[in-house]
């Protein structure tokens, strides 16, 4: 039946709608105050539960008015596994903030936003979807209203956020202005058949640029980054720097690679140069930071540089493959880094890497998930950070930047060097105290799921890399 | 099938041995002297019922599948001579220091459970003919020794471990780099990526006929840089003179069991990765480097007999002694470029000896530092008479080590040097000397030790049974490969006489 429903409206419809539904449902089921208010939580686990279930085993490839190209498809699953794994978690992390209903909701709202996003080649429905998603983020961010440091961090975000889509709005209206079209084939018509308005629409490209930067997390758009990753709640700032920086990455990736690739030569110089910049400024300023989600944040910033490395080439198959498993890891990576830095945070209020100092004495489980966590953003093998690493990195050689591949390759290598750091504070420093550090279930479940799926792709990633090759080609 | 379960039984058993650690220490050091003694009980078996002796030259019990076919990496695991003869020594040592290990006595679980995954990750490097499975292995195996170094050690262990891990990993990295260039430019030219090390040598045809030799590929004044980069990637690891600075204090701060994995068989991955990669690989630069390579060798061995013989402490002066003996093993290698197939069979005997006997002594070294609490040679002489089996596997391991004939290092160090004077005639005669050297510093070291005056107030222990036994069979396979030395190279002739065919005549 559902699949005759998939059918019917289409699968990116399917989504948006059942999304919507159970979010609407998680707030008017937020019948009270009570905190132990559990359907909100329940209902959203199955919605997405089920999503994931619905995008790898019923997709049927019938599009309607959103697409459902294999792109699509790949982004969606990486949207739902990752929100899915940040729900389970937010039951105790976020279980202080009084409406557990609009806090669903929110998330379930933001993630239709960034499938709606994605799904469409359509400049309006872009414009819709991104902002649908963002401004859901800055509500949920501030939902926290008694902790100072939430606020300062969702003002922060919101301030920039909401500027910096403003500024790619402008982007995309100039590029409107220059063309005539809003939808990006359209637009790549009028390219091609040279009657666009040249200047205008560099403008357009170039202030495109700056505005999804700030979304994008690459440097000098960069500085509100960490300080919003440190005030937020972990949960959230693993939600908007892993989910959120994907869909940024899916639209941008689509924007350039469908409505404008004639014009490669005028964008793809900026965006290696941005690319550069980016993994070397980010790597170097992780390796000084004393917070782990400072650290985090920083880190996330280098590998947004090395995603942006797709955009610098006009790619072959395997280095779209590789950005896109990159962009998934990132997210995976990121949201066991920052449950298990909320664990510590929890157990010993702190969040300094000192503070880690032997914790293998303290708690073997988060050592080692953590570790196997740090090893995997390293790209050490066989993790699956390295096959998107090597993907990616190889894919860019092959479209003809070797130097840029080799810039990306040295960063990685100079990044080992602060995620070891964190493996050695734990397990050969002496710890301050002995207490045993207990994670509990809410924050166990999400990081044990990620971590097997990270090993599992890690020493067999031909399945999910054929998958991803499907994406990549549905683009090129 | 074969090699899977020798590789894999220590690779799966090593969380269990974390588990029971954590019901009784105890249980998990019985669990992993049965997982040593049970790999190494199969990789006698395989040996003596599966491998083919007479055929040693030639891949065999060979297991491939696809692992990532998009890259061209597989799972390829096959053993010839060589590989068997290292796969032996590593489950052999490995049951041995397993079974030496009675004195770890905090977390034992996590100790034997690093212990097995390193087991694990040797057995592999030894193994894997994919370059890239090599890789893998290859840094495995560095991942348990930090940490067994770092937790476990002596009071420098930081710092040991770090240096250790630094040196080590800039090795590994330089290792990775000429590998991809030389995976990019070989698929570039074959049209089909791969990281077969049998493809890149030319011994195995792709796309049904064609035999491409990776260094028929690369331009000549590349293909020296990278012969050097790889030659320097494993020379860390060997360690050749001037790389050999971690070396002597991981040796110093690690647990007695661990210095002899150390020492027995993670030097030996750098030995084999040079007769394994670096020459066939680049078989005309090799040859033309040849002399070279010699020298490194020689340079190697008078370098650290010099310093070894000012050693006081005895751990760093069998460290040092483990350089001088791999400086005997690189000139082996070299003299191999030049058609010599006797200097071929003299590294990997040597190898071999040199696994078993330094093995004994870090052991004897071990006794000492738990007994009288000092490794120092003032603190630890004239105890002959209270620990008189102690002294015993000493005279007998130091005696080994200066290459007395009749025991095993001899049969390695004469068929080195007898082929390295074929070659060079009296240009190199002289690595004479530094036999003699290697005899004078453990005569000498023999001599203060053993045979000073005798101290009467000491309170101090020989040896206990699980000591004995591991001595025992560690000094019995010295004096057996000495003897009797066609056990050995009845091992790795054919690979050898095969292996020079290689090197352009």
């Amino acid at each position: 039946m559902v699949e005759l429903l998939g059918k019917a409206i289409g699968d990116s419809e399917f989504l948006v709608g059942l999304l919507s539904l159970i979010g609407f449902l998680a707030v008017i089921t937020d019948f009270d105050e009570k905190r132990l208010n559990k359907v909100p939580y329940i209902l959203s686990l199955i919605g997405t539960g089920f999503s994931i279930f619905y995008i790898l085993f019923m997709w049927t490839n019938f599009q309607n008015e959103l697409l459902a190209d294999s792109y699509t498809r790949v982004f969606a699953l990486i949207y739902m596994v990752s929100v899915f794994l940040i729900l389970i978690s937010l039951r105790r992390n976020l279980i202080d903030v009084p409406r557990q209903g609009i806090l669903h909701g929110l998330l379930l709202f933001s993630t239709t936003g960034m499938i709606i996003a994605t799904a469409t080649t359509n400049l309006i429905m872009i414009i819709v979807g991104w902002e649908l998603a963002s401004i859901t983020t800055y509500a949920m961010l501030a939902l926290k209203r008694d902790d100072p440091y939430a606020l300062e961090a969702a003002t922060k975000f919101f301030v920039i956020g909401a500027a910096g889509s403003g500024i790619m709005l402008f982007g995309l209206s100039l590029i409107f202005g220059a063309t005539g079209q809003i939808d990006l084939v359209a637009i790549n018509n009028v390219i091609q058949s040279a009657s666009q308005n040249e200047a205008l629409m560099r403008y357009g490209i170039m202030i495109l640029i700056a505005g999804a930067g700030y979304k994008l997390a690459i440097i000098p758009f960069h500085v509100w980054i960490p300080d919003a990753a440190d005030g937020a709640p972990n949960t959230l700032a693993a939600f908007f720097l892993g989910v959120s920086k994907s869909m940024a990455f899916a639209v941008i990736i689509r924007i350039f690679y469908i409505g404008l690739p004639s014009l490669n030569d005028f964008w793809m110089p900026i965006f290696a140069f941005l690319a550069f910049i980016t993994m070397t400024f980010g790597n170097l300023a992780a390796l000084v930071q004393k917070k782990m989600k400072r650290m985090l944040a920083y880190s996330s910033i280098a590998h947004a540089g090395y995603i942006l490395m797709v955009l610098a080439i006009l790619g072959p198959t395997l280095a779209l493959t590789g950005a896109i498993f990159h962009i998934f890891m990132h997210s995976l990576m990121k949201i066991i880094a920052f449950i298990t830095a909320l664990v510590v945070l929890e157990e010993i209020g702190s969040d300094y890497i000192d503070d880690y100092a032997g914790m293998v004495k303290r708690s073997l489980f988060i050592t080692l998930i953590l570790s196997i966590d740090m090893l995997a953003l390293a790209g050490v093998p066989p993790l699956a950070g390295f096959w998107s690493k090597w993907f990616l990195f190889a894919g860019v050689v092959e479209g003809g930047l070797w130097w840029l591949g080799l810039a990306a390759a040295l960063n990685s290598a100079l990044s080992l060097y602060y995620y070891a750091r964190v493996i050695k504070v734990m397990v050969l420093d002496e710890p301050k105290e002995d207490s045993r550090i207990r994670s509990n279930i809410y924050y166990s479940i999400p990081i044990l799921l990620a971590t097997i799926l990270i090993i599992v792709i890690g020493i067999y990633p031909t399945p999910l890399e054929k998958f991803l090759t499907d994406a990549a080609d549905a683009l090129i | 099938m074969y090699l899977s379960i020798i590789l894999w039984i220590p690779l799966i058993s090593f969380p269990i041995a974390y588990l029971l650690g954590r019901i009784n220490g105890k249980l998990a050091r019985m669990f992993a002297i049965f997982i040593t003694l049970l790999d190494l009980a199969i990789s006698l078996f395989v040996g003596i019922f599966k491998f083919d002796l007479a055929n040693n030259h030639q891949l065999q019990l060979v297991e491939r599948h696809d692992w990532v076919p998009t890259v061209g990496i597989s799972y390829f695991l096959a053993v010839d001579g060589l590989g068997y003869v290292m796969v032996l020594l590593t489950t052999f040592l490995s049951a041995m220091a397993a079974i030496a290990s009675n004195h770890i006595e905090e977390k034992e679980g996590l100790y034997y459970s690093l212990f097995l995954l390193m087991e694990g990750g040797l057995i592999g490097v030894f193994m894997s003919l994919d370059l890239f499975l090599f890789f893998i292995f290859w840094e495995i195996v560095l991942v348990p020794m930090f940490f067994l170094i770092g937790i476990w050690g002596g009071p420098r262990r930081k710092y040991a471990a770090i240096k250790f891990f630094i040196y080590t990993h800039i090795g590994s990295v330089v290792m990775l780099i000429t590998f991809f260039y030389v995976y990019y430019v070989w698929s570039a030219a074959a049209g089909v990526p791969s990281f077969n090390l049998l493809h890149w040598i030319g011994l195995e045809t792709y796309n049904g006929a064609q035999v491409l030799q990776a260094e028929t590929v690369i331009a000549t004044n590349i293909r020296t840089i990278l012969f050097a980069a790889l030659f320097f990637g494993f020379a860390v690891k060997v360690p050749i003179v001037p790389f050999h600075t971690w070396l002597p204090d991981a040796h110093v701060e690690a647990p007695s069991p661990i210095s002899v994995i150390l020492a027995g068989v993670l030097l030996k991955m750098g030995g084999y990765a040079i007769i394994r990669i670096a020459l066939p690989l680049f078989p005309t630069t090799s040859q033309n480097l040849a002399w070279y390579i010699a020298l490194l060798g020689v340079i190697n061995l008078f370098y650290a007999g010099f310093v070894a013989i000012w050693q006081l402490d005895i751990k760093r002066l069998i460290a040092y002694s483990s350089i001088s003996h791999m400086g005997i093993v690189i000139l082996g290698s070299a003299t191999a470029t030049l058609g010599n197939y006797l200097g071929l069979i003299g590294a990997i005997y040597m190898m071999f000896a040199h696994g078993v006997i330094n093995g004994l002594l870090f052991l004897i070294s071990g006794v000492y530092k738990h007994r009288v609490h000092s490794r120092l040679i003032p603190d630890i002489a004239g105890l002959t008479e209270k620990m008189p089996m102690t002294s015993g596997f000493l005279v007998l391991g130091a005696l080994a080590g200066l290459g007395l004939p009749g025991l095993a290092a001899f049969v390695g160090e004469f068929i080195v040097i007898l082929a390295a004077i074929s070659e060079w005639k009296l240009s190199i005669a002289y690595v004479v000397f530094g036999a003699i050297l290697n005899a004078a510093m453990f005569l000498w070291a023999l001599q203060r030790v053993i045979f000073g005056p005798q101290r009467e107030d000491a309170d101090v222990k020989d040896l206990e049974l699980p000591e004995i036994i591991s001595f025992s069979i560690l000094g019995f396979v010295i004096i057996l490969l000495g003897l009797y030395p066609p056990l050995l190279v009845d091992l790795v002739n054919k690979f050898s006489i095969e292996f020079i065919k290689f090197f352009p005549s």
